[in-house]
């Protein structure tokens, strides 16, 4: 995958039109472009209809004050980082190129003043021209972007715009994705459910990007689920995983697709976690393991919950105790019941760190037997992890294989790859369905 | 604590180790979540025949088990034979309980037997096409396949270019996105037929839609060729003129000409083999590192690789390509007969090798001078594939071998059986003497990965529904090989007198002339020899 940003063309810069007449509004896009006699002729991909669900009003606050030109499509890409930069140095805050609390505040605040004024203009593009090219190299053709507003109900108001990423040289043609972006209150975006379905392209598998929590409870989240094709949540960014997992756990009985961005994290842990039996020699060793050791750094333990649920999975562990211990660790230990009715012991503990963008990623995991005497300990720990793990003693009896440093993983990087996939992923759902099992015994 | 065996008796403990050990690491399962393809319809052309009902839908149905394929997906057959759905559907069972490992649950049968059709054809009736075509439209709206095909050609090689060419009047392979064709081999029976097959492939698709099978590049320990040689530090610097004596690749199988000795008969071991797989095997081995890991810039290199390749002595034939028929012997305690003892009520004075040497040489900077030693035959002593990279001797041998001759290092790469790769080298002996004896440092891809290879078509038809060529040959690539054996199958074609070919017996490791063809071209090749195997 090309890390690059392509170069793109832009048909129409963002526009706001009335939400009625958006099809003619993109009809007519496509129509003054092919009377553009340069040669080169612009289509539409004929891929996916990619809606984003996007309740993180950054984007949008810097697209109505002039920072940000591009479409607001809800996906960071080069555009929005260089839109946050320009914005943080207008405010002469620290320009980190990510948006926080404080920078939301001043956009707020401008906005309120500014009004009635006439917008300045800036020219960010000119830093980091290009869609995200996450989502351009995977070529969606129409990115329908839902963002909902905190301010007074005022309809829905709608803007389109046209671009087309250049990915490969020597095409003679452009294959070029339409955004259409609608904002207004929750209220108001779910009365509009309607044109939202009428907005999605036939016959073209749709995917959903759902930046929040699930909310079974919101119409609109309801309306998605039935229509699309896979629902992309990341569990990353959710308030309270243990609630939200129940309601995946649930969706996912009722046979709704889910993807979550968050489980491909745990790639390289199941990989290693997977190597450290694939010898003959070590494969018998798997049915001792009872100790179950994973450490995430606090704040969140979605991804140490789905780690915990595939390894109970596979091993067809059944969970009977949840018992919530807390403390500075959040300390939760569960036991299991193999087939074999040996009870396992499993511990989830939240290291205090500091954690970088991503909450709760895994810091290290011991798989162990109770009996020091049975050779199946295996400690899987990224650098800081470690040193936890080595310093109980396991550096003298366990295998240690250290996780290379992923840093955060991006979730645009994520997304680009799950938009490659189509198909349900058994693996996540019933991972996914066991995490359920565990937290039914929370509750 | 008591182990979880405790309870069980001696008995069950090897039962249970036994399973767990050829059971998936239960950790393994699933957790590579690859592409899946898009909803397609695969369509294959000689439905009726042994290919599809032993090879390609058992290998898509454990793919289909595997989850690696989407709901929608649909086989349509199409043959001459006027069968049924039903018919077509029993028949593919019967194949995937007699050649694989079964069908498992019988409804997971029933959910994969629900996309199975079948329509009958005439493989040169511009009517059958239109019928198919009809039929596929329809199964595109039933099955929501988008219209994306695979046309999969199981069929003799007489109907590529009817097929081609009705396929293409159909409009059929129109629009190359959505489209692919896969064609099985034999690609031509010599250069000029590989041409004439390329033109007719050209004028109904482009190349981006074509998928040329070449099965042992399927096989996991050829592609581990390339990870081999390109994701380790170690060998490449030594993979070269400086440091490599020369190459084998051997390709040995036990079976003869088998139950259809006739159509054996019209290719022989030279077009049938050395052609298509062990001339793959060995741009694999020799080629440059490619610029990246996809399609052309592997088929790139592969290209550039056969393009400095000739055979090594163009007037001379004798000393770089000679052939070979097996004579009456033995195999496995059984009296077998001779090739000409088959072939007698059909072609007695019949000229077509079952065993082929050949000596090619590579003009190149990497490898000149380098001799690249090709072997491949029918009812030879075992059924094994490998390559051998000699390496140079030491210039100056100090030490006393316990053999008298020290030999030097060898690296196998194993391809069948027991796939892995060991590298030989002296160690010194335990005692008071310096003396040294040749020791083995063995890799095995089973005991290391504890799992099966997968199958070979498997994975291809898995790729070409991906729509990656990487493992398929490119038009200019087949060409290529064909022109480096040309000079041979000129000769070898125009030479009538039965007399002029060699014998060897039945279970022996070819004609006395393959051993002639390794060590007494040169001075300095005195001393080589054939890998025993």
């Amino acid at each position: 995958m090309s890390t690059q940003t392509p170069p793109i063309v832009s048909l129409q810069a963002p526009k706001d039109v009335s939400i009625e007449v958006i099809e003619s509004e993109l009809r007519q896009i496509w129509q003054n472009y092919s009377g553009a006699d340069d040669g080169v002729a612009a289509a539409r991909a004929q891929t996916f209809t990619f809606i984003v669900y996007e309740p993180e009003p950054t984007q949008s606050l810097l697209a109505t004050l002039g920072f940000y030109t591009g479409p607001v499509d809800g996906i960071g890409g080069p555009r929005t980082v260089a839109a946050i930069k320009a914005a943080q140095k207008e405010y002469e805050l620290a320009i980190t190129g990510t948006s926080d609390e404080q920078l939301l505040q001043r956009l707020q605040a401008d906005l309120d003043q500014v009004q009635e004024k006439v917008l300045r203009s800036y020219a960010p593009d000119l830093a980091g021209s290009g869609i995200a090219d996450a989502i351009a190299s995977s070529n969606p053709c129409r990115i329908i972007t839902l963002c909902p507003t905190a301010s007074a109900d005022e309809g829905v108001q709608a803007q389109v715009s046209a671009y087309c990423p250049v990915t490969q040289r020597h095409e003679a043609t452009l294959t070029c994705c339409e955004y259409i972006t609608l904002k207004g209150t929750s209220a108001a975006l779910e009365r509009v459910g309607g044109i939202l379905s009428e907005l999605i392209i036939k016959d073209l598998p749709q995917f959903v990007w759902w930046k929040a929590s699930p909310e079974p409870e919101y119409g609109l989240f309801q309306r998605l689920v039935d229509q699309c094709d896979v629902i992309i949540i990341d569990s990353s960014g959710f308030q309270e995983p243990e609630d939200s997992f129940q309601e995946i756990g649930k969706m996912i009985e009722l046979g709704h697709p889910l993807a979550d961005l968050n489980w491909r994290r745990l790639a390289a842990w199941q990989e290693l976690t997977a190597e450290a039996f694939d010898s003959t020699e070590r494969r018998t060793d798997i049915l001792s393991i009872d100790r179950v050791t994973i450490d995430y750094e606090k704040g969140n333990p979605a991804q140490a919950l789905m780690y915990l649920g595939w390894v109970a999975s596979r091993l067809q562990w059944r969970p009977f105790k949840f018992i919530k211990e807390g403390g500075d660790y959040n300390l939760f230990r569960i036991h299991f019941t193999s087939p074999d009715q040996r009870t396992i012991e499993t511990e989830l503990a939240g290291i205090p760190t500091d954690s970088g963008t991503i909450l709760g990623d895994l810091m290290s995991i011991r798989l162990a037997a109770a009996d020091p005497s049975l050779d199946c300990c295996t400690v899987l720990c990224s650098e800081t992890g470690c040193i936890r793990m080595e310093a109980e003693g396991g550096a003298q009896s366990c295998r240690i294989q250290q996780v290379t440093h992923l840093g955060d993983q991006k979730t645009e990087t994520l997304l680009s790859q799950q938009l490659l996939r189509s198909g349900r992923d058994v693996l996540y759902e019933e991972s996914m369905k066991m995490s359920y099992e565990i937290l039914k015994l929370w509750a | 604590m008591p182990t979880p065996f405790a309870k069980l008796g001696t008995k069950d403990l090897i039962a249970i180790t036994s399973m767990v050990t050829l059971l998936e690491n239960p950790f393994r399962v699933g957790l590579r979540q690859e592409r899946t393809p898009e909803p397609s319809i695969l369509v294959i052309f000689g439905a009726s025949g042994d290919l599809t009902q032993r090879k390609l839908v058992p290998a898509l149905y454990q793919l289909k088990r595997e989850r690696r394929l989407p709901p929608e997906f649909t086989i349509v057959g199409s043959a001459r034979r006027d069968w049924s759905h039903d018919f077509f559907r029993d028949h593919l069972r019967q194949g995937i309980e007699e050649f694989s490992d079964g069908i498992g649950s019988e409804e997971f049968w029933q959910d994969f037997a629900q996309g199975l059709y079948y329509c009958p054809g005439d493989m040169d009736n511009p009517e059958s096409y239109q019928k198919l075509k009809v039929f596929l439209e329809e199964l595109d709206e039933k099955r929501r396949t988008r219209g994306n095909r695979v046309f999969y050609l199981a069929v003799g090689p007489e109907f590529f270019p009817p097929g081609l060419k009705q396929l293409g009047a159909a409009g059929m392979l129109a629009d190359p996105s959505k489209q692919r064709l896969v064609i099985e081999k034999p690609f031509g029976k010599d250069l000029n037929s590989a041409q004439s097959l390329n033109r007719t492939v050209q004028k109904v698709c482009q190349e981006n839609q074509v998928y040329r099978i070449d099965h042992y590049l399927g096989k996991e320990t050829v592609q581990n060729l390339l990870v081999f040689r390109f994701a380790n530090a170690i060998f490449e610097p030594i993979w070269n003129r400086q440091f490599v004596d020369h190459v084998q690749i051997t390709v040995a199988e036990t079976v003869g000409a088998g139950d259809r000795p006739s159509y054996y008969d019209k290719s022989g071991a030279l077009r049938d083999m050395i052609q298509n797989h062990l001339l793959q095997i060995f741009c694999l081995t020799a080629m440059e590192a490619p610029n990246k890991l996809n399609a052309d810039s592997i088929r790139n290199e592969k290209v550039k690789i056969l393009q400095a390749t000739s055979l090594a002595d163009i007037d001379d034939l004798e000393k770089s390509a000679i052939r070979g028929q097996y004579s009456d012997g033995w195999m496995a305690g059984k009296r077998v007969p001779g090739y000409r003892e088959e072939l007698k009520d059909i072609n007695p004075e019949t000229t077509t090798p079952t065993f082929v040497a050949m000596k090619l040489l590579v003009d190149n900077w990497r490898w000149k001078g380098v001799p690249f030693y090709l072997r491949t035959g029918k009812r030879l002593p075992k059924k094994v594939s490998e390559i051998t990279i000699q390496f140079k001797d030491v210039p100056l041998l100090i030490f006393e071998s316990v053999v008298q001759q020290t030999k030097p290092n060898v690296l196998s790469l194993r391809i069948q059986p027991n796939e892995g790769m060991s590298l030989h080298f002296e160690a010194k002996m335990p005692g008071a003497d310096l003396r040294t004896r040749r020791i083995k440092m063995d890799f095995d891809y089973d005991k290391e990965f504890g799992m099966a290879a997968s199958d070979a078509y498997k994975r291809l038809l898995l790729d070409a529904m991906l729509g990656d060529q990487t493992l398929f040959t490119r038009a200019d690539e087949v060409e290529e090989a064909w022109r480096v054996v040309t000079p041979a199958l000129s000769l070898w074609d125009a030479h009538g007198d039965p007399n002029s070919i060699p014998l060897y017996e039945a279970g022996s490791w070819g004609p006395k002339e393959a051993e002639l063809l390794i060590n007494s071209d040169t001075p300095q090749s005195n001393s080589r020899r054939w890998e025993k195997l």
